[in-house]
């Protein structure tokens, strides 16, 4: 175990490319059991890491990304938004966090919201004068309002696997969503003045917003169209995701008449070689957290973690740095899978409600999707944008921080979380 | 990909078939254009890493790093083939939910993404010569 | 002195002995196995598909990675597709049947057929939560007519399929992780599945109604590794078969607990309008369902498969 700990750390700061880390640390351990047949694993957890339908959104939405960067789509929503918020300082910024809560009823998985703002507002925003590192740490601290608000992947897995009502969880989502919307909105008004955000020179004008509204129509219904499609039970959100494609496409092609066959070509490129690289950290990953889950690694450290106290505070503290540690090393649905059934009960011991427990368990895996070192959230943006993790990190820390604090304000405050619930009678 | 998703939906609501498939044909999909792509950035040196030390490495000890770096790589890679090459031999007695269909063709992704990476991380050592970080800021301009 | 034998269990549900039948199992089977064996053989389990799905633990039981696991059908199917000569509909007439059927003449040659041509040893066949039932939210089934056209999620399982268009449904296949939000949303009006299931998965909590039509009995399928079986000594192998079909009692107990519980369905009846099939409506629907599925068994696995069908049907007639 420790020479598996030795050979991640070591290679990833002497600069080893993260897929190919975790994948050698993750053979590494194998080879530790021993036999023949625990490297065919290495093998077949490779592929099955990647074997699963709710990853197949991520692509998708590159794609999308790709065609609206390309017809000129994202450019166009890029001026309407400038026009609306332009004059405040930090306005697209701002744009990016509403936009996120928006894009929370479309996808159950930060990565998506991820792929998609990282290939399109990041861009937009970097045009308008932002730096690049703070454009990705603005698009990353949003894309937990995803899961956050309703759907969410992890409460379902969560509701099943714990007995808890999803939908009691689906409603106490939506106001920690909304306050980390509100409370990033916060940091980037403070860190407006000092970072020197862009600021348009031109005033609010009516006749610009109504100019960008009409442009950008086409667009600005996008949403409309596929989150009308999710409610009414056309599609699933996963699908959403294809729907999006075949929208963005049909406009980009035949509205806007913006995209020949050749840049179809090179955005399906470009896609394939983005979804390459995520890819190979999510199969490569799942080498390693198959080791950790083999060897009983989490529940180890979790129950080390917990005999240390039995003060009620202290336990949830322990909890919340327990899912954050574990975040950080292993795919975050692996984590609640096997954390959960170890956790919730503590948490009913100290007299949580479940379905505030569950909030506060999701929402920490959620978090620790922004930490490096294994961060989903963080490669997506880097490997979309070509900006480098550590410098991401750094833009990203006041968010972070402020997202841990609403973290703990949800732990220990429970009328946040199940004031909605309550008021549906769950 | 996309189409077969989108073969997926109308499928349910056109054509009342309930082609349950088209869901696992679609991953199947996926996982080999994703594999395909990851010798390809391999080459293009676009998986992501820390550069926190080697950016304050001189020359001469960043392209020793560099080199061993890719040496380990291709270990790595080498290792995923030949287990997936096992794996894919394996995969013949095992059934997907698609009719008549056995794992060997999705389990072929593996190794053969992996056997290519082996072969770009070679050709781009032989083109950089340890030196990642040149090929990086010729491909920012 | 040696070290003690470890054998890993992965299964698909949660550790907890009176949370579901397979959670007793392997409490039982551990407890009767440590024991009996005074610790020479210790019991590991993974709850929860820990270690994967479940063909792919399927597959590590194969190999000696891990040594013992309780499979699904649907995940069993990837190395013996013929086990889905089980899904011919409406063949039981009660609950005490599947007993006799699986612990019985059939259950033997079953698990034969399947040590020949997988290569694990049957430990057993477990209850996996009783028969499957249908559900859906648009209108309570009560006759055949009523089912036609409701959209209906199903496994991936040919057979299941068959049956859902059969009686005149619409079958949809969506991956297991999305099925609660898309009966929410309405991208399929029901589903299948047993009593349990539909109550751990808060069905209830997006569904209106529940026909306790039982038309299906998917056992739990238990292996366990040849090599490590052949390991084991006279003694810790009468051990570890006895454990498992004290552990496979056990379950059913467990499962007909639940079902009675307020986790089952007295807890769905609050949220659900339930309507049990009478026999004669429940003729309906298998005469309906009965020659598409035997047509697809005979094309499918061929006369290999008609004569394990015929004798599962023959096994049943004689429990009745
Ligand atoms: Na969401
Ligand atoms: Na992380």
């Amino acid at each position: 175990m420790i020479i598996v700990a030795i050979i991640f750390f070591g290679l990833i700061l002497v600069g080893m490319p993260i897929g190919y880390t975790l994948g050698i640390a993750g053979v590494t351990g194998l080879l530790q059991i021993g036999g023949d047949n625990f490297l065919v694993m290495a093998a077949k957890r490779f592929f099955e890491g990647l074997n699963l339908f709710t990853f197949m959104a991520m692509p998708f939405f590159i794609l999308a990304g790709e065609i609206m960067n390309r017809s000129g789509i994202t450019t166009k929503l890029a001026e309407f938004a400038d026009a609306l918020v332009g004059y405040l300082r930090g306005g697209l910024a701002h744009s990016n966090m509403v936009a996120s809560v928006l894009f929370a009823g479309m996808t159950g998985a930060a990565v998506s919201d991820a792929a998609a703002f990282g290939n399109t507002l990041v861009p937009a925003m970097v045009k308008e004068g932002y730096s690049r590192p703070f454009a990705c740490a603005v698009t990353a601290a949003g894309s937990i309002i995803g899961p956050t608000i309703p759907p969410s992947n992890l409460m379902v897995i969560y509701g099943s696997l714990m007995g808890v009502s999803i939908a009691g969880l689906f409603a106490a989502g939506i106001l920690p969503g909304l306050l980390i919307c509100l409370l990033c909105m916060a940091v980037i008004a403070a860190l407006g003045r000092r970072l020197n955000l862009p600021k348009s020179a031109a005033g609010p004008s009516l006749r610009r917003i109504i100019q960008g509204f009409r442009s950008s129509l086409l667009a600005i219904i996008m949403p409309v169209i596929i989150l009308g499609g999710i409610l009414s039970g056309i599609v699933t959100p996963t699908e959403a995701a294809a729907i999006a494609v075949a929208y963005a496409l049909f406009v980009g092609v035949v509205i806007y008449r913006a995209l020949s066959f050749d840049d179809i070509v090179q955005m399906l490129i470009r896609t394939a070689r983005i979804t390459g690289v995520v890819f190979l950290i999510i199969a490569s990953a799942s080498i390693l957290g198959w080791w950790m889950t083999f060897m009983q690694i989490p529940q180890s450290i979790a129950a080390w973690f917990l005999s240390m106290s039995s003060d009620p505070n202290v336990i949830i503290a322990l909890i919340l740095a327990l899912l954050l540690a574990v975040g950080m090393f292993m795919d975050i649905n692996a984590a609640l899978i096997i954390l959960a059934p170890v956790l919730a009960p503590l948490t009913t011991a100290i007299g949580m409600d479940p379905v505030h427990a569950g909030i506060m368990i999701i929402l920490a895996l959620n978090i620790s999707l922004m930490t490096p070192p294994v961060g989903a959230c963080l490669f997506v943006l880097s490997s979309v944008t070509g900006e480098k993790i550590e410098r991401i990190s750094m833009s990203l820390i006041p968010f972070l921080v402020t997202e841990v604090a609403i973290l703990i304000l949800i732990a220990f405050w429970s009328d946040l979380t199940l004031f909605i619930p309550r008021l549906l009678g769950f | 990909m996309v189409l077969d998703i989108w073969f997926g939906i109308i499928a349910r609501y056109l054509l009342e078939l309930g082609l349950t498939w088209t869901e696992e044909l679609a991953r199947y999909l996926m996982i080999w254009a994703a594999l395909l792509a990851v010798p390809c950035a391999a080459f293009h040196r676009e998986h992501i890493g820390l550069t926190i030390i080697s950016d304050r490495l001189s020359r001469l000890p960043r392209m020793t790093l560099h080199f061993a770096l890719d040496l380990l790589g291709i270990t790595f890679f080498l290792f995923l083939f030949v287990y997936g090459l096992r794996m894919t031999a394996d995969g013949s007695n095992q059934y997907a939910m698609i009719f008549g269909m056995t794992m060997t063709l999705p389990y072929a992704s593996v190794p053969v993404a992996a056997g290519l990476t082996v072969l770009q991380i070679l050709a781009a050592m032989i083109r950089d010569g340890g030196d990642w970080h040149g090929r990086l800021r010729e491909s920012e301009q | 002195a040696y070290a003690a034998k470890v054998l890993k269990l992965g299964h698909l549900n949660k550790d907890d002995p009176f949370d579901n039948a397979t959670g007793a199992m392997t409490a039982v089977f551990k407890s009767l196995v440590e024991s009996g064996t005074n610790g020479s053989v210790t019991v590991q389990t993974f709850p929860n598909g820990q270690l994967g799905k479940d063909a792919e633990v399927l597959q590590q039981v194969k190999m000696g990675v891990v040594q013992s696991g309780i499979h699904s059908t649907g995940g069993f199917a990837s190395v013996y597709p013929m086990i889905g000569v089980l899904d011919v509909p409406f063949a039981f007439p009660n609950i005490s049947a599947t007993y006799e059927v699986f612990d019985g003449p059939f259950g033997a040659k079953l698990a034969a057929d399947i040590e020949a041509k997988t290569g694990m040893k049957v430990l057993g066949f477990g209850d996996s939560g009783g028969f499957f039932n249908f559900t859906n939210s648009r209108r309570p089934v009560k006759t055949l007519e009523d089912f036609k056209g409701l959209k209906i999620r199903t496994m991936g399982l040919d057979t299941h399929k068959k049956l859902v268009s059969s009686l005149g449904g619409q079958p949809a296949g969506i991956a297991w992780s999305e099925v609660y939000t898309a009966l929410q949303t309405g991208v399929a009006d029901g589903q299948m599945n047993p009593v349990p299931i539909i109550a751990f998965a808060k069905f209830n909590e997006v569904q209106k109604y529940l026909t306790l039509s039982g038309h299906l009995f998917t056992p739990y399928v238990w292996v366990i590794n040849a090599d490590f079986w052949n390991s084991l000594d006279a003694n810790e192998q009468s051990v570890v078969s006895y454990a498992a079909k004290s552990a496979i009692v056990a379950g059913r107990g467990i499962s007909r607990i639940i079902e009675a519980s307020d986790r089952g369905l007295p807890a769905l009846a609050r949220d659900l309008e339930v309507y049990a099939l009478p026999a004669a409506e429940k003729a309906k629907f298998q005469a309906a369902a009965l020659p598409a599925i035997k047509a697809h068994i005979e094309s499918t696995f061929g006369s290999d498969g008609v004569a394990m069908m015929n004798a599962f049907l023959d096994a049943i007639e004689q429990a009745k």
